[in-house]
């Protein structure tokens, strides 16, 4: 029951931090039987929950043992029967490596109860653009698991990719995906003399294929960059409030654009460099003025800004009281959480932890007060309307925020058109030589893929 | 010939199905009433023209304004039922539903009349501002039907006027078989007295007394119409559903305060609100897959 209401919890305080949460590849997941779920690790203690609110089954999460030492999270551990392993890097942080023996004696009594246990193979979390190597303690576990414990139930091992849009921006949106299961038994019967670490390569392919690495941070922010320009295809954006760019699709050009630049590096490095470069120049363009990519293409037509301002001045207008209800409860907490999250986060993939589960105590506390408050204050049916106005209030107070903040954009972009028409023609008609180019390099990508095909079918596969 | 009737969407039938029935029923009446005859030829002649409109509508779909032609239809037809099912029921239809109405209200409130309940926690100020929250309702019908018809993608126009048009017949199908006055007439004489309130509850009476007077009590369109635009809302534009959520839920509660409704018409026209979002995809989606089917591309697909 407890950890029944915790997930539910956790869900709610992640469904506000963070704006959408999508998720694919579930299927990949059984529904029973003991299961390894590796993923990479790039926010912290958000990452575990992000994939455990996700399921239904129920999962065991791996934290390393330092957490323990705060007195919230090692009750939370306690309870939630997580796994405590201890890192070499924590050594004089009270770690005993010696210890992990019986920790991974601990999972593999799990797996023969049929549990599912989140595995984050890296050790530790970061904010660099690539996976960093992969520890052997999964695939020591699911050996063992094979070999002493009769791989009871039929392990499976399933990499997650978990993709952040900006992991530490408040009303970001998150993916995350599930890659197709790996049978150890069977890898095991198709790599005979198969060590832990062979079955480690294998568990980083898994995950390589479900999440996006790159050699340097400029290359990740060059193709992301790339990619949202493709994502456009030149056209007019979606009216505020409807078709928001879905993070998996986007996720899915990274992919194809940075298989298809590392492909061309080879073969057409000029042209990959000349068009890296126009990149580079058009985004630092679009910043200097403060637009976005999408809205280079906005349509320039006196009737659909007269359509925009009645429809975002009615939201703004009508939803103005019940937003500053809003803000006026939760802006202090909310300023204060902020200001303690930024006194103790030294890394960037800590900052999402150091505000999401602060809050989920700060608020339910404040609220406790306030409603008290009003229910020995207020008269009549009054602290009923409050009580229900406050929850409702603060959650209406993030969306209407939102809201404002994208018609803000959208509308100093139009004004901005409307004073220089010859900015967004240069623009757009940047932007659409970049998709070409990009598209045309696709094919040349495709053409050379096929004639490796019919030259070598073996090796194109 | 087939293509044609496979063109016509799910509002449309729905709209010329509640015209129809109107007339049907006006057609049945009319030997006992003739003093129906003008109400018949009204409602014949507005069928008649908006079947022409369909089968238009049907026939170009491709044309740029039919989506305008279809959405300004689809209010007319409405408007002008909500107008005459005011009307004649009352003359020509020999039974009432307020008794039964009250008598389920006061079921569910163990003896007690809602509408008084209400009164007794109101002074003239909370009764003014609760008028001006039931005046809303007309701004905020028309100008949501604005938005929806005129910024929503395709698909979505079409399902909010399919859902508009469910909430409209379902309603006019209640006026037809329970013409009620609700509680401003039937209960009067429980009631402490006349609403005290100013210039908003006049101008809610003097627009309720345009129209023929309190009518069509069952089911509660201000709660129907406003519940099924902010559920539409909720479904395919977050914020806006948001936003209103908070003033629908005043909305119903105005049509207590101002007695035109029984806490019986508020709870169905909720129902209906919530069938009609849930039904207008539905039958949407089914519309567009059936005419896929065909090899034909569907409008808006």
């Amino acid at each position: 029951m407890f950890i029944w209401f915790l997930k539910l919890y956790w869900r709610l305080a992640l469904n506000i931090f963070y704006r959408r949460i999508e998720v694919q590849g579930l299927e990949h997941l059984p529904e029973e039987g003991p299961v390894l779920l590796t993923s990479n690790h790039v926010n912290a203690l958000i990452d575990p929950l992000v994939i455990m609110v996700r399921l239904r089954r129920p999962l065991t999460m791996t934290m390393k043992n330092t957490l323990s030492q705060n007195w919230l999270l090692g009750f939370l551990i306690r309870r939630t029967g997580s796994i405590m392993f201890h890192r070499a890097m924590d050594k004089g942080r009270g770690s005993i490596v010696a210890a992990n023996a019986a920790s991974l004696a601990e999972c593999r009594k799990r797996l023969t109860q049929g549990a599912a246990i989140c595995i984050f193979p890296e050790g530790e979390s970061h904010s660099a653009s690539k996976m960093k190597p992969l520890k052997n303690g999964v695939a020591r576990i699911a050996l063992d698991y094979l070999e002493q414990d009769g791989n009871a139930g039929g392990l499976k091992i399933v990499p997650v990719g978990l993709h952040y849009e900006a992991k530490d921006r408040f009303r970001s949106a998150v993916f995350v995906r599930f890659g197709e299961a790996l049978d150890v038994a069977k890898w095991k019967d198709q790599h005979f003399a198969g060590q832990a670490s062979s079955l480690t390569a294998e568990i980083e392919r898994g995950i390589h294929q479900v999440t996006l690495n790159f050699e340097h941070q400029r290359e990740a922010f060059l193709l992301n960059w790339a990619a949202e320009v493709l994502g456009t295809r030149g056209e007019a954006p979606p009216m505020l409030g409807q078709g928001e760019k879905s993070l998996p699709k986007h996720v899915g050009l990274v992919s194809r654009v940075r298989d298809g630049y590392l492909k061309l590096q080879q073969t057409q490095g000029e042209e990959v460099a000349a068009i890296s470069a126009r990149v580079h120049r058009y985004r630092a363009r679009l910043r200097l003025y403060g637009i976005t990519q999408a809205e280079v293409f906005i349509r320039m037509s006196p009737a659909r800004a007269a359509l925009f301002v009645l429809r975002e001045l009615e939201l703004l207008l009508v939803g103005l009281p019940l937003a500053a209800f809003g803000w006026l409860h939760h802006m202090v907490p909310l300023m204060l959480i902020r200001w303690y999250a930024r006194r103790i986060t030294e890394h960037r993939d800590q900052w999402s932890s150091n505000v999401i589960f602060p809050a989920m105590i700060v608020f339910p506390v404040l609220y406790l007060l306030l409603m008290s408050a009003a229910w020995l204050l207020l008269p009549k049916a009054w602290p009923l309307v409050y009580s229900v106005l406050l929850p409702y209030g603060g959650w209406y107070m993030v969306n209407w925020a939102d809201r404002v903040g994208g018609s803000w954009q959208r509308m100093r972009t139009f004004l901005q058109f409307l004073a220089r028409p010859a900015l967004q023609q240069e623009l757009v008609s940047e932007g659409r030589e970049i998709i070409g180019e990009i598209q045309r390099l696709g094919s040349v990508v495709e053409a050379e893929e096929a004639t490796k095909a019919v030259n070598d079918p073996l090796d194109a596969t | 010939m087939r293509d044609v009737w496979r063109q016509i969407t799910p509002s449309d039938w729905v709209t010329g199905g509640i015209l129809a029935v109107t007339l049907a029923v006006l057609t049945l009446l009319l030997p006992g009433h003739p003093e129906l005859w003008d109400e018949w030829l009204t409602h014949a002649g507005a069928l008649g023209a908006f079947a022409l409109a369909a089968w238009f509508m049907a026939r170009r779909s491709d044309w740029r304004y039919v989506h305008t032609l279809r959405a300004a239809t689809t209010v007319g037809v409405m408007f002008l039922l909500y107008l005459t099912l005011g009307m004649f029921p009352f003359t020509s239809i020999p039974w009432r539903g307020d008794p039964l109405l009250a008598g389920l209200d006061q079921m569910l409130f163990g003896g007690e009349r809602p509408s008084v309940l209400v009164e007794r926690t109101l002074n003239r100020h909370w009764i003014e501002f609760y008028s001006f929250i039931y005046s809303i309702f007309i701004p905020y019908l028309y100008f949501s039907i604005f938005l929806s018809c005129a910024g929503l993608p395709e698909r979505q126009r079409r399902i909010f006027l399919n859902g508009y048009a469910i909430t409209y017949a379902i309603s006019f199908l209640g006026y037809l078989a329970l013409p009620s006055h609700g509680p401003v007439l039937a209960l009067s004489r429980e009631f402490a007295g006349q609403l005290q309130g100013g210039y908003f509850l006049l101008t809610v009476q003097q627009g309720v007394d345009s129209v023929g007077g309190p009518h069509g009590a069952f089911p509660s369109l201000h709660v129907g119409a406003s519940a099924f635009l902010c559920f539409f809302d909720l479904r395919y534009n977050r914020l806006r559903g948001l936003t209103y959520l908070p003033v629908m839920v005043l909305i119903a509660i105005s049509t207590l305060v101002v007695r035109y409704h029984y806490f019986v018409d508020v709870a169905t026209g909720l129902a209906i609100a919530t069938l009609a979002v849930w039904l207008a995809a539905r039958v949407d989606a089914r519309w567009a897959g059936e005419k896929k089917d065909e090899g034909r591309v569907a409008v808006g697909h």
